[in-house]
């Protein structure tokens, strides 16, 4: 049951999580740093229900990846401090011990990262890195755990698994480390899978080949995915919906063929026009955003996007707009006090102007 | 960016401030004091003569073994003389053996670090194929038995000091020398037509510098150390010549009578050495954090 | 200098590494020319000796045999001496803009580097340079010129990488994924800012990335590589909407456009490119090409021409007609 994107003020009930696999309420994650306080999640709330798909996009330095490790609970304790509360299959994250924590790792909810060559070990064999996962959270022997592997790994496309088993992950390629990685996180059949930046860095081809071989995995197994990117090719066409985060905030979100269709926000606008795109003729102008993003520990008043926002206001630059559904579709939600015309998002600008 | 202490970095640019200039990491308090103290050393050490000191070989058999009198700032040693004044003349011996090995080390090593981390090639594997050899021999056996054989004065020991550092030194340049070979602004000054002179010396030695300041600190601490040992075996200066080795191996007979004679020739090595050290580290701390932004 | 006589041009050119006692042909046997004032965009994926071909242009890596001449000079067979001066006319702008600069030195040394190393100028010209260059690079010559390259971003640092290239006056500008490790919005910005650079300074460009949208925005034609061969070469527009090479249609149906109405059908290559060391005889993608037949194996098939400034190496390629 996909659920409905509702921003709550206070912690979720009983009943509300019941379908839902995650619900993420008022998060924020902040670091200490010589410089001072770093926001890097200045107030996130989402939700994830089972099988679906979330794309959250964001440039570096928009939250994104903390929000993910946030997700699963993997920030170093000495420097982080979290308020709100995540919500994991009835389990709070936030907060929570590495004891309870350890019961979710691997097992129920799992992560691939960006670069393979830095998330597996180096000097530890393919069949190791894939059983101790499956050792540690079932009943297997080593036997059933080296078949499992195996099986594994012929889900994901790699040819030849049985020997590809005792590769270590210099032997491999690029492209079928990424695919390890995925099997790793894939071992114990968790609900739900993280995956940051998984194809960055791969050449396009296999980027094309480990998305789908993502996707198709996630229908088999009606697992949840998270896939948190700063490429909105990516997200197009293999999400159910998308969350747009900036400057440690989510600032759209609705469902993925709404978002395109219909943008709000500047910033999304501005993103997808900032990239070039095969369909375009060649020496196309970019519209490029001005200025770089924002400082995290100093935030400017208002909306953070307004230094380089084209349709920035006094009110843009005072005010930070809260995030909202749009007046005749409540599933599409936005932070902007002057949304791109059109569609469903009409201009709203103050809060007691509601639908 | 998957790595929380680079979103960390890219969510504090270093440029925050709108002109930005990146704060510089500052040095503590004890920076200053120690820095003051090898100062002072060397400084006092060098215009020795003009200091009104006594002669720090003259013996004077009336005041021999005395505590710390107003004659005698930090006493005598068995043969009367001031040790205030042995000390800051065998602070010279310290000084000129352990500056001047390591300068040796750097001039010679250093270079031959540079020139093989930037060429590579079979001169780099030839010659850091005859450090390995040389490293794998125990320098300070090496050391002890040319200075028996050779001549125990001071020069002699520090061009024998000198040259056994030599390896170690390129090993450590050519280390330091390589992460920076390898960058793009190198190739980039090769592009643009510059000469392999010009390369190691605009491009590379002004990044190497300061990465191997503290290694050549610390280097200066051990030589002096070194020359300690070779004093307790009776092959460094030769008395009457005063050396904190030297002070130091005499005392050890004169223990019970007079424990002054071991002790501040040995305060002020420990207190010169402490100060190289922590200099050294201050001084890489600082250097490393302005290159870091990598 | 007549309109058709290329600028640049680069003629069966080899490029070999040892790896152990294997040799690897990274580059084998690449022809190619650019024309004055035009932007030839090199694309390929990691392992096809797109940058090592740049690298072999500037002699960074040597060749082990072709030519590369610049109007008119074989830059191959020039003697050290020579190759410095010649050097300086073919500048080279690298993928990490952080690595690229030397931290402890400012940027206006740095920018004013090469004419302080051909003593070109006098102290005077050179500070009015630096600045003409940043200023045209769009940083304040006020604020950059005595700071150090810690203190910018990655997308500055990158200008400052340009404005270094520019100052003598080069006659080509290789660009090796000058963008790749650059963020999005910022991407943009620095492509802006090439051409705008290419119209005001007359540039002559050879911009190497994988990222396909990117090379199609910013190059007037565009080549085709695969492990160490050319496959395609044609006009920009051209190459992307008929792609007769099937490699070449293989990329472009690979690649993710942000709509989601576009489902993909992408011709799922089949395995993975085959080792660079052991490349497969005749033409090199015949393992992964679905129309791979007998002739494949025993013949390696030349650049032909088969459509105004369009030529391919393949012996099946799609012939699609313009309507």
């Amino acid at each position: 049951m996909s659920g409905e994107l509702v921003v709550d003020e206070g912690f979720p009930t009983e009943e509300e999580t019941q379908g839902l696999l995650l619900k993420v309420t008022d998060l924020k994650t902040s670091f200490a740093t010589p410089r001072g306080r770093v926001r890097a999640v200045d107030g996130v709330s989402l939700e994830l229900g089972r099988g679906e798909t979330l794309g959250i996009v964001g440039e570096s330095g928009s939250g994104k990846t903390v929000l993910s490790r946030s997700i699963m609970g993997l920030l170093p304790r000495r420097t982080t401090t979290q308020s709100g509360s995540i919500v994991f299959d009835g389990t709070e994250i936030v907060g929570a011990e590495d004891k309870t924590l350890r019961t979710l790792w691997g097992a129920k909810i799992a992560m691939v990262f960006q670069d393979p060559m830095t998330s597996l070990n180096p000097v530890v064999r393919i069949e190791r890195q894939i059983t101790e996962s499956l050792r540690l959270h079932t009943s297997m022997d080593k036997a059933e755990a080296k078949a499992t592997a195996i099986s594994l790994l012929g889900q994901v496309g790699i040819p030849s698994p049985t020997e590809r088993v005792r590769n270590y992950p210099h032997q491999l390629s690029g492209g079928m480390r990424q695919r390890v990685t995925i099997a790793i996180a894939l071992a114990c059949s968790p609900r739900l899978l993280l995956a940051d930046e998984p194809t960055t860095g791969l050449d396009v081809t296999v980027q094309a080949q480990i998305l789908d071989l993502l996707s198709s995995l996630q229908q088999e197994r009606h697992m949840a995915v998270i896939l948190v990117t700063h490429d909105l090719g990516v997200v197009a066409t293999r999400t159910d919906k998308i969350a747009v985060m900036y400057a440690g905030r989510i600032v759209e979100t609705t469902t993925t063929r709404r978002l395109f269709a219909d943008m709000a926000m500047p910033y999304t606008k501005a993103l997808l026009n900032s990239t070039p795109r095969i369909s375009d003729p060649s020496h196309t102008r970019l519209t490029a955003i001005d200025g770089r993003p924002p400082d995290l520990i100093n935030p400017p008043p208002g909306c953070a996007f307004a230094p380089r926002c084209e349709s920035a206001t006094d009110q843009c630059r005072t005010e930070a707009p809260p995030l909202r559904p749009a007046p005749s579709d409540p599933t599409h939600l936005f932070a902007c006090w002057n949304p791109l015309p059109g569609g469903t998002a009409g201009r709203v600008t103050t809060l007691e102007e509601s639908p | 960016m998957s790595d929380i202490a680079a979103t960390v970095a890219s969510a504090a640019p270093e440029a925050a401030d709108d002109d930005g200039i990146v704060k510089k990491k500052k040095v503590g308090v004890f920076f200053w004091i120690f820095t003051g103290w090898v100062a002072l050393v060397v400084l006092a050490s060098i215009l020795a003569p003009l200091l009104g000191l006594q002669d720090p070989n003259n013996a004077n058999f009336d005041a021999i073994n005395q505590g710390p009198t107003t004659a005698h700032l930090l006493g005598t040693d068995d043969l009367g003389r001031d040790i205030l004044s042995r000390v800051i003349y065998g602070a010279r011996v310290s000084l000129i053996v352990g500056f001047g090995a390591m300068s040796i080390g750097m001039i010679f090593g250093g270079t031959l670090g540079m020139v093989a981390a930037y060429r590579r090639g079979a001169v780099d594997s030839f010659v850091s194929a005859v450090s390995y050899v040389m490293l794998a021999f125990p320098a300070l056996v090496a050391v002890i038995a040319i200075v028996a054989f050779w001549g125990h004065d001071i020069w002699k020991i520090t061009i024998i000091v000198g040259i056994a550092s030599i390896p170690l030194v390129y090993r450590v340049v050519r280390a330091a020398t390589l992460s920076y070979a390898t960058r793009e602004f190198v190739t980039a000054a090769k592009s643009q037509g510059a000469t392999d002179i010009r390369i190691l010396t605009r491009e590379l030695l002004p990044n190497v510098l300061p990465a191997i300041i503290s290694f050549f600190l610390i280097g200066v601490a051990s030589v002096i150390i070194l020359e300690g040992a070779l004093a307790f075996l009776g092959l460094s200066v030769q008395p009457p010549t005063a050396s904190w080795g030297n002070m130091i191996s005499e005392s050890r007979t004169y223990l019970s009578q007079n424990p002054w004679l071991a002790l501040f020739p040995s305060l002020a090595m420990f207190l010169f050495l402490i100060a190289l050290n922590l200099i050294g580290d201050s001084l890489r701390q600082v250097l490393d954090v302005q290159d870091s932004k990598l | 200098m007549a309109a058709d006589t290329p600028l640049l041009s680069i003629s069966d050119l080899v490029v070999t590494f040892k790896k152990g006692r294997q040799n690897v042909q990274a580059v084998a046997g690449v022809s190619f020319d650019v024309f004055e004032g035009e932007t030839l965009g090199l694309v390929g994926e990691s392992g096809c000796g797109k940058s090592t071909t740049g690298r072999a242009i500037v002699r960074i890596e040597e060749p082990t045999s072709g030519t590369v001449r610049i109007d008119g000079t074989d830059l191959t067979k020039l003697a050290r001496r020579d190759l410095r001066k010649a050097r300086t006319e073919i500048q080279m702008i690298f993928q990490d803009p952080v690595s690229s600069l030397n931290p402890r030195r400012r940027v206006k040394d740095i920018v004013a580097e090469p004419l302080d190393i051909w003593k070109t100028q006098t102290g005077d010209e050179r500070a009015a340079t630096v600045r003409e260059m940043l200023e045209a690079v769009g940083l304040d010559p006020d604020v950059a010129s005595e700071r150090y390259p810690r203190e910018f971003s990655g997308g500055q640092c990158q200008r400052i990488s340009i404005a270094r290239a520019l100052v003598m006056k080069p006659k080509v500008l290789i660009c090796d994924e000058m963008v790749s490790a650059l963020d999005v919005s910022v991407q943009a910005q620095i492509l802006n800012l090439v051409e705008d650079l290419k119209a005001r300074y007359g540039l002559t460009l050879v911009f190497i990335a994988h990222d396909l949208a990117v090379v199609k925005n910013v190059s007037d034609r565009v080549a085709v590589m695969y492990l160490g061969r050319l496959c395609e070469i044609a006009p920009s527009d051209e190459l992307y909407s008929r792609p007769a090479h099937p490699y070449t249609e293989a990329l472009l149906s690979a690649v993710l456009e942000p709509d989601p109405s576009k489902e993909h059908s992408h011709v799922t290559l089949s395995g993975e490119p085959p080792s660079p060391i052991d490349p497969p005889s005749g033409c090199r993608f015949r393992t992964r090409c679905p129309k791979a037949e007998e002739r494949c194996a025993a013949e390696v098939p030349e650049l032909r021409e088969i459509a105004t400034g369009h030529q391919v190496a393949c012996h099946f390629p799609t012939l699609r007609s313009t309507s």
